[in-house]
């Protein structure tokens, strides 16, 4: 049986003068259509390496790895600069918004590379942000822009959202609030959604939760009745 | 440690500073050089006329006696006086050949100065010639020397070669723009060391005095008043006029092409510190958390440019006098003539690289002063960023309906004023020098082409001997297809005011055309006369003014009517009509006249040109071909002044794209990469980081022409006041400059963008800087 995605063996390689750095050693596993994914593990794991890798920023030292039945380990620079733009949908820790550009115009950027999308004002309106749509990044609080980012991973509607710590520096009150977005992105919205942070608590929340440690997968733990992230105990 | 922590830091934003290292020594070096030349030309000539002791002040006039001379010694203000007998002499084997011969008694005004050879001793005979001549002729010392004076063939032995302050920059005469030291020279006999008889007539006076001309004048109009006698200060000897003129223009080209590199550099400059004191704010912080005061950090920042500043100003300092002036003068020597060439440099320039040094510390602290306000702990923070604003553009439908690219390059514009505007402004200084360096040549050009194409159509120009016979010239005057024309040097008065210039009269004849300033031929009036647009407008005379004057060495004043103002661009004075000239009842004495070539062929009375005319009676011949000569080599100096001046440019343009270029790059490379992470393709990045780019050279670009026209016309005043050009750039020098500096944004842009494959994805993301 096919995965929607599948990592064989993928393994990552450092080199730091004369070290070599194994930042993903033998990472194995898969993740189903429309799963809420975490990737748990203290700094260092590997965990950004894995999903660098998964988003195309980044490349394999060796191994595979399969999103939708297609190899992105063999794509060249243009192919997977087009798998970024269709396929995946980014939100960073440090939000990474366009600090020229109002919130309405951050999102419609994406617009301009993927043709369709969905629509600017329903997907403003979903996160909250209608009012705040001709106001600059620097105008918004951290949530708010969180908030921006989300609404622009989403924009072209992604096959994959990857979120590195999306949460890491707000709140928790906040990131309450931005996580459970994420959450209904994956269990109505029916997209996959895959987080990385070192926050334990929200294991109980995802559907499938996978645990890394010195750049080796340790357990993959599936979770058959995850909690709304409202109700995990922070 | 603060030191090693600023080479490190230069040597990370390394090309930032090699551009202004580069900026900084290209404005030194061309100012310090401008001025060791300028200063040095004026200095050396200076002292090459203190030390031949030139005459304050000269009076012409038709034949001095001693007893003459020995009156004006006597006056209180006058310390000495010399006769001179100045006649005009033709090679004896060449009468193509002129040379300006000197009888004097005595050498002790405007004395030579010895090259090789005896000194001048006015006891023996002999000739001293001119040190240029003899080297263009061949001559040496110890040679035999003939030449015709009134007729009269003298030979004597070359005893001395010698350069002499009157003759510093020696025109034949008013055709002439640059010395043609082959076939014009001069020559210095002792009258009494005549070895043959000759009828000498001492025409000139030369005077040593403090007095000036106004007290001057009252006493030799007190002593010669039946005399014809003219008078003639120093300042307005022409060979000391135009030398001062040359180095007035470099005086005032010194100015203008630092200014735009210094400034230049000094902005980027306060660019690129401000990115450095923004980006190691946290460090900044530390270091105040360390311990280290506010002085002790604002010194550290303000070092980085004083270290530049003082490196590239010193460098320029030492090798903009020693390379310019070494350049320069080997082309200077060709159109003067001085002993000692040395380049001096002002205390002015030391004054400037002090400045420019101060500027470079100031840009430093200023950007670290920014960040140093706050407690310790807030600087410790990162700084909250840029409050964005709408602008009014962003109101309009029309906004909207833009793409991104455009929409972020704009606002970018807008939130980086300083760095838009030094882009802008270097695009300018590249593009005007361009164009100004293809409008010189445009210029000389065009001047060329309206004075020996358009207003002087004749094909060669014969001067009359003083001494030729009337009824010889009355025979001449019968061929109707030669043009006749009188030079003579006149005075104008004008509020009391004298001044000399020229008067040509003009007579019947197709050859010699006149323009007026609207660009149409017209005739000369049968009235009154036509003036230059250059004396008309320094001296404020306007169609329909009445105009004092009179034939030098004349007491009687005629005052005529200004019927017309026309554009002549090498040589400034007067005209009249031959029909206007005799209502002013003076009768016209012809010096020359000129012709076609044609006419020797047609008439078989007129023979061949050259030699036709060449001998006794008439004075010499100049062909319009001698004087297209004299123009190329003109042209062919232009032309390396035109090199230099685009270099300049390049060398401007090329930086302060790049540099700038690059600053905005490491400013927005955090928003690229997370275009490129978005899924931006690496063209549309690349396009997206040169619209700025391109935006800034096409505004520079627009601005710079009319700039490159107003450089243009600012170094034309300049040229000397015999010039009267009109600053002409021609549309290919438009367009060729337009795409000169298009192509190096081209350029530049194509080396940035390929910045963009260096960009790290993951780590550029990372973290907040």
């Amino acid at each position: 049986m096919s995965h929607f995605i599948e990592l064989r063996n993928v393994n990552k390689e450092y080199r730091l003068g004369e070290k070599l750095f194994m930042a993903a050693n033998q990472v194995d596993f898969t993740i189903e259509k429309g799963e809420f994914v975490v990737v748990l593990g203290p700094s260092g794991a590997g965990k950004s390496t894995v999903l660098n890798l998964l988003g195309g920023m980044d490349t394999v030292t060796s191994g595979e790895i399969i999103v939708d039945g297609k190899d992105i380990t063999k794509y060249k620079d243009k192919e997977l600069t087009n798998y970024r733009a269709t396929d995946i949908g980014f939100i960073f820790q440090f939000y990474n918004l366009m600090p020229s550009l109002t919130v309405r115009e951050n999102v419609a950027l994406v617009k301009e590379i993927v043709k369709g999308g969905l629509d600017t004002d329903e997907l403003l309106a979903s996160v909250g942000l209608k009012e705040h749509e001709y106001q600059f990044p620097s105008q918004l609080s951290g949530g708010e822009q969180q908030r921006v980012s989300i609404a622009r991973a989403i924009c072209k509607d992604p096959k994959l959202l990857l979120c590195d710590e999306p949460t890491g520096a707000l709140d928790s009150d906040t990131g309450v609030v931005i996580l459970s977005i994420l959450q209904e992105m994956s269990h109505v919205g029916g997209r996959t959604v895959i987080i990385v942070t070192h926050n334990a608590a929200l294991a109980e929340a995802a559907d499938k939760v996978i645990k890394m440690k010195n750049g080796k997968v340790r357990e993959v733990i599936i979770n058959d009745n995850p909690k709304p992230v409202k109700e995990v105990n922070w | 440690m603060l030191f090693r922590k600023m080479l490190r830091d230069l040597k990370g934003n390394l090309t930032q500073f090699v551009s202004i290292f580069l900026m900084i020594f290209m404005g030194i070096f061309i100012f310090t050089g401008m001025n060791a030349v300028g200063q040095g030309m004026d200095q050396s000539s200076k002292k090459f006329y203190k030390e031949t002791n030139i005459a304050d002040a000269y009076l012409y006039g038709m034949d001095f006696t001693k007893e003459e001379a020995l009156q004006l010694e006597q006056e209180d203000k006058v310390t000495k006086v010399e006769r001179r007998c100045q006649v005009n002499a033709m090679l004896e084997n060449d009468a193509q050949k002129t040379i300006q011969l000197n009888i004097v008694e005595s050498n002790q005004i405007s004395a030579n100065h010895l090259v090789e050879g005896e000194e001048f001793n006015s006891n023996i005979s002999g000739i001293w010639l001119d040190s240029s001549f003899a080297r263009a002729n061949d001559k040496k010392v110890g040679d035999s020397f003939s030449i015709v004076v009134q007729g009269q063939i003298i030979t004597e032995v070359v005893k001395g070669l010698i350069m002499n302050p009157e003759y510093l920059y020696a025109l034949k005469d008013e055709n002439e723009v640059i010395p043609n030291h082959d076939s014009y020279g001069y020559a210095f006999l002792s009258a009494q060391g005549l070895s043959q008889d000759l009828e000498v007539h001492f025409n000139q006076l030369l005077i040593e005095t403090k007095a000036n001309k106004t007290q001057l004048e009252a006493i030799t109009t007190d002593l010669f008043n039946t005399k014809y006698a003219v008078l003639v200060m120093q300042a307005d000897q022409p060979s000391v006029k135009m030398f001062r003129n040359e180095v007035n223009q470099m005086k005032a080209m010194q100015a203008i092409f630092p200014v735009v590199f210094l400034m230049i550099a000094i902005l980027t400059t306060l660019t690129t510190m401000t990115r450095i004191t923004v980006k190691q704010r946290t460090q900044i912080g530390s270091l105040k958390a360390l311990g280290f005061s506010n002085g002790k950090i604002l010194r550290h920042y303000m070092s980085y440019g004083v270290l530049i500043g003082t490196a590239g100003g010193i460098l320029g300092l030492i090798t903009g006098p020693i390379m310019l002036s070494s350049l320069m003068f080997g082309f200077q020597k060709g159109f003067y003539t001085m002993p000692e060439w040395k380049s001096k440099m002002e205390p002015i320039v030391f004054l400037t690289v002090i400045i420019c040094i101060v500027c470079c510390g100031l840009s430093g602290y200023m950007a670290c002063h920014k960040e140093l306000s706050g407690t310790t702990a807030q600087i410790l923070r990162p700084k909250a960023p840029k409050i964005s604003k709408h602008t009014k553009l962003e109101k309009s439908r029309w906004w909207n309906s833009m793409r991104f690219d455009f929409q972020w390059n704009v606002r970018d514009l807008l939130r980086n004023k300083l760095r838009s505007t030094i882009t802008v402004l270097g695009i300018i200084g590249c593009m005007s020098l361009i164009i100004c360096a293809f409008g010189l040549r445009d210029t000389i050009q065009e001047i060329t082409y309206m004075s020996y194409k358009k207003l002087n159509t004749y094909d060669t120009k014969v001067n009359l001997s003083e001494s030729i016979a009337s009824d010889e010239l009355s025979e001449l005057r019968d061929h109707k297809e030669l043009q006749f024309i009188q030079e003579t040097a006149v005075e104008i008065e004008i509020d009391g005011e004298k001044q000399t210039t020229l008067l040509t009269v003009i007579g019947d004849g197709d050859y010699i055309k006149q323009k007026d300033m609207e660009d149409n031929y017209i005739d000369l009036p049968k009235n009154g006369v036509v003036i230059t647009n250059k004396i008309a407008k320094q001296k404020g005379l306007m169609i329909g003014d009445e105009l004092k004057w009179r034939i030098y060495g004349t007491t009687v004043w005629i005052t005529s009517e200004i019927e017309e103002v026309i554009r002549s661009p090498i040589s400034q004075g007067i005209f009249a009509s031959e029909t206007a000239y005799n209502k002013m009842n003076q009768l016209m004495k012809p010096t020359a006249f000129v012709m076609k070539d044609s006419m020797v062929t047609a008439d078989n009375n007129v023979k061949n040109t050259t030699d036709t005319f060449a001998p006794e009676q008439y004075g010499s011949v100049q062909s319009k071909e001698d004087l297209l000569e004299t123009m190329d080599t003109m042209m062919e100096t232009m032309n390396v002044m035109i090199i230099v001046l685009i270099i300049a440019a390049v060398i401007l343009g090329i930086v302060v794209l790049y540099n700038l270029g690059v600053l905005s790059f490491h400013e927005r490379v955090r928003e690229l990469t997370t275009l490129k992470v978005i899924g931006f393709q690496y063209r549309r990045l690349g396009k997206l980081l040169q619209m700025q780019n391109i935006w800034l050279t096409l505004a520079g670009t627009l601005l710079g022409v009319p700039g490159g026209y107003l450089l243009l016309a600012y170094m034309l005043m300049y040229m000397g006041d015999s010039f009267d050009m009109t600053a002409k750039v021609s549309i290919l020098s438009y367009c060729i400059s337009v795409l000169g500096t298009l192509f190096l944004s081209v350029l530049v842009n194509w080396f940035l963008s390929r910045k963009l494959q260096t960009i790290d994805m993951v780590s550029a993301l990372k973290s907040v800087e």
